[in-house]
This record gives C-alpha cells, structure tokens and sequence, in this order.
C-alpha cells in the first residue's frame, strides 16, 4: 500500500492548479491507494477540500490549511477537523512570514492541534523560519502534535532533520523532493520509523518519488514503513471526539 | 578612556585605510578603551598580518583568530597563535566559510583548545543562511559549556528573539548587536542585560553610531555602562585572562 503525505489541490488564482480527479487519474496511473491533500498554501479553501474527500473518501486524507492574517485562525481549524472532517494541519510559515516557533502566532492553533493529537505537516527547507531545531522548540512543548517536516530540510538541513526525528518522537520526516539518500541517511540514524512517502503533485511526480524509495532501499518490510506504514501510526493518533 | 568594543576587524573600511594607526584613531576619539580585534578573513595572511600589526598594543586589542575549520592546519595554528601570540579567542564565521554552527566533528578540535585555554568564541550568527542560526549555534555551546559564546549579531534579523531565549537560557551564551536594529537590542538589553556586549562591527559601522544604538537601547544609567563596556571587563575578569 502506498500513502502519499503531499499533494496541492484547488484554485492557483489565475494559474493552473489540480483538480481531485486530476490527481486521483496520476494516483492510478502509478500504484498510490491515497494521497494527503490540502490547498496551495497562500490560497486556503478547506470547503473544497472537505468536498473532494466526501467524492473520493476511499482516495484522499484532507487536510487544512489557514489563513494566518485572519484574527483567530485557529477557529477555522476547530471548524476544518470537527465540521469538515479534515485530518490535519498543512502550514507553509515562511510563506506567511513567522517561524514554525513563533507562539505568538502558532500558538492558540496548535493548541487545538494537540488537543486532538493532529499531525502538522510544515515546508521544512532551507529557511531560517523552518529550521529542523524549531521544529524541535514545538515539538516539545506540544508533545501531542506530530510534526512533519514537509521536505526533510531540503537541500542541507537534512541531518538536523533527521536528528530532530532521533530526539524527538512526535516528529517525522516527509520526502518529497529529496536526494534519496536521505532515506538512507534516516536509516543509518535509525529513525527509518519517521520517514514518510510525499510527493508534493502537481510539483512534482509520483514515480519520481517511488524510484527513490525503489532505489534507497531493498527490503519490502522497510519500504512498507515509509510507503504506509508510518502514516497509519501517525492517523492512528489522532483523536477527535 | 571609558567604554569597550567587543567587534572589530583590522579590515579597511573600502578605500579609506584603517591600519593599526588610524583604528587607534577611531578608537581613541569615541573613547574606546579596548576591543576585540579580528582580523579580515580566515586566510593565513590576515590572521599573520594582524597579530604582526598589533605588537606593542595589547593593552588595546584583545586579538581574536579567524579560523576556517576545513583548513588542514587550522587546529595547529590556532594552538600556535594562542601559545606563542596571545590570542584569547576564536572568530567563527559558519556563512562565509560555509559549515553548519553545529557540525562537531569540524568545530570539536578547535573548541578544544578554546576549553584548555580558557578562551572566548565570537560566531558570526545571523538569519540569512541556514548554517548560521542561534539554535544550531546554542548545541554547539551546550557541548563546551566551560568555553564562552558571543553571538555576533545575535541571530539578525529575523531570529533575534531565538537568540535571545538561548542567552537567557545558557549561563555561557552572550550576544552582540552589531549590525542589529534598535528594536532588538532593546529587547535584548532588558532581557539579558549582563551579557550584551557593544559592539560595532568596524570597518562597516562606525563607533559613534553603535554608541548611539546603546544610549537609545537603555534605560539606565547602570545597563549603560554594563553594556557599553562593564559586561565585556567583566567576562575578561571571568575568563582570567591577564591583559
């Protein structure tokens, strides 16, 4: 079984975006069973996403993004996991313009998020917003979040990545446009536990993705960890009443 | 002579020089005791060159070495400057000499002698590249807490506020505000008053306007002087150093 933690559906306002059965055609095509999927992040639309996942509940996990100018985006959230049915938080700080540890404005959202054990999955690449050790800074003082480091830290905080998945159990690494041998790297950390398959469609393409996999790793037990098995732990947690 | 300067390069300021001589000049007319001088770069010739220029001064300059830690012979010399030329520091620069703040198997052998030596290190630490963050700089002090840390722009500027939560929470983690903005020198003079150090990043700046930063920066007369000179005498007394 192949899980996908990464994809972008919906409105690029004037550019070209993918829509749900755009994504669920490339899914077929290449062997994925489900694929996370969530707004570009500057154009957040949960309804829409919510509405892609009652089309194809078996495909696609939702998850939500907010809009951080907004007073309480933290409302919207509440509303995403409990009116919506979405399953986790997208963010993209710098994008925003804070840091992933800036509580002031992160804050009151994960403390929805560790209320209900969501995972947050965040733009983790070469940006001091979304250094790994911030990742860390929350992850410890919101120890029901899983935090996802979207991208391991692309192109070269990926060791901090991975050290921050060795010290701290509630974070994962996502590997979507990674050297594949960061799946070594993880590996070699023992943290092989916290990696997960991502792509990041329409960026970029499924198959990409999996020859890394295919080529980093030999092992069917291994491969089925970051294929799958490690998102199953992660939605496993979660608990919304 | 009143207040202390805790950045200064022997670095010409463009095209006007600013040898021993004419830094003696700047320093003499804002009133600056002493400093801490490094030289322009890591390379050889500008730590040679400096540590040449200032004999006969060392009641002036505290002299710092600029070390690129991928150099093959950076751990022998920085032994060698520290025994034989009075070095008291180590100058860190992770963007220009492209490492990660926290890579301990290159920073362990000079940081080494920075603990036998009882030695102070200066780390450049800003937010424009992801080598040089005040978090990633905080585990390398973690890991020599008997050597002190000076985070050169306290992590500028967009993680001003990471620097200041690991001075406060790392009795070895000091900060310097050269080329930081008033908002977050203020900041990081109420929030950690005994470890602000001026410092005016010569050739960039100029002493008066860093001095400038610091009266607007303070609120007393007491943290004035703390940050303005009674911090760095106060570190030189903690380190030993007989100068």
């Amino acid at each position: 079984m192949i899980i996908d933690a990464h994809n972008h559906i919906g409105n690029r306002r004037g550019r070209k975006g993918q829509s749900a059965e755009e994504i669920i055609e490339k899914m077929d095509a290449s062997g994925i069973d489900q694929a996370v999927v969530f707004s570009y992040v500057p154009y957040p639309n949960n309804d829409y996403i919510a509405e892609a996942v009652r089309k194809y509940p078996d495909r696609l996990i939702g998850f939500a993004v907010l809009d951080h100018t907004k007073k309480h985006p933290e409302a919207e959230l509440e509303r995403a996991i409990c009116e919506l049915g979405l399953k986790g938080l997208k963010l993209d700080t710098p994008t925003h313009g804070f840091s992933i540890d800036d509580f002031r404005v992160t804050g009151p959202t994960f403390e929805i998020a560790n209320k209900y054990h969501l995972p947050v999955i965040c733009y983790c690449g070469d940006n001091n917003f979304v250094h790994p050790y911030k990742f860390a800074e929350a992850a410890k003082r919101y120890p029901n979040i899983n935090f996802i480091m979207a991208h391991a830290g692309i192109l070269f905080m990926t060791s901090h990545a991975i050290e921050v998945c060795a010290e701290n159990k509630n974070c994962y690494i996502e590997i979507s446009n990674i050297n594949a041998c960061v799946i070594n790297d993880a590996k070699n950390k023992g943290v092989l536990d916290h990696v997960l398959f991502g792509t990041d469609t329409p960026f970029n393409y499924f198959n990409v993705m999996k020859s890394c996999v295919e080529s980093a790793l030999n092992d069917e037990h291994e491969k089925a960890m970051v294929y799958s098995e490690n998102f199953k732990r992660i939605m496993a947690e979660i608990q919304v009443e | 002579m009143k207040y202390m300067d805790a950045h200064v390069h022997l670095k010409n300021r463009n095209d006007e020089v600013l040898d021993v001589n004419a830094l003696l000049k700047e320093m003499d007319s804002a009133e600056i005791e002493k400093v801490f001088l490094m030289p322009a770069t890591s390379k050889l010739e500008d730590n040679e060159m400096m540590l040449e220029a200032i004999k006969g001064h060392e009641d002036r300059f505290i002299p710092f070495a600029f070390m690129n830690p991928y150099h093959p012979d950076c751990v022998e010399r920085f032994r060698r400057y520290v025994c034989e030329n009075g070095v008291k520091g180590l100058k860190l620069h992770p963007v220009i000499d492209a490492y990660p703040a926290d890579r301990a198997y290159m920073l362990d052998p000079l940081l080494t002698i920075c603990d036998e030596y009882h030695l102070h290190c200066i780390m450049h630490c800003t937010s424009d590249a992801p080598n040089s963050s005040p978090l990633q700089a905080e585990r390398t002090a973690r890991r020599w807490p008997k050597v002190t840390f000076q985070l050169a722009h306290m992590g500028g500027c967009w993680l001003a506020d990471d620097a200041i939560k690991v001075c406060l929470r790392n009795d070895n983690i000091y900060l310097d505000g050269s080329t930081v903005s008033l908002s977050a020198v203020k900041r990081a003079v109420k929030a950690c008053p005994d470890k602000f150090l001026m410092g005016t990043d010569i050739p960039f700046y100029h002493f008066e306007m860093e001095k400038l930063k610091m009266r607007l920066a303070a609120d007393d007369e007491c943290t004035l002087d703390k940050i303005m000179g009674g911090n760095m005498q106060a570190l030189i007394e903690e380190r030993g150093w007989q100068i």
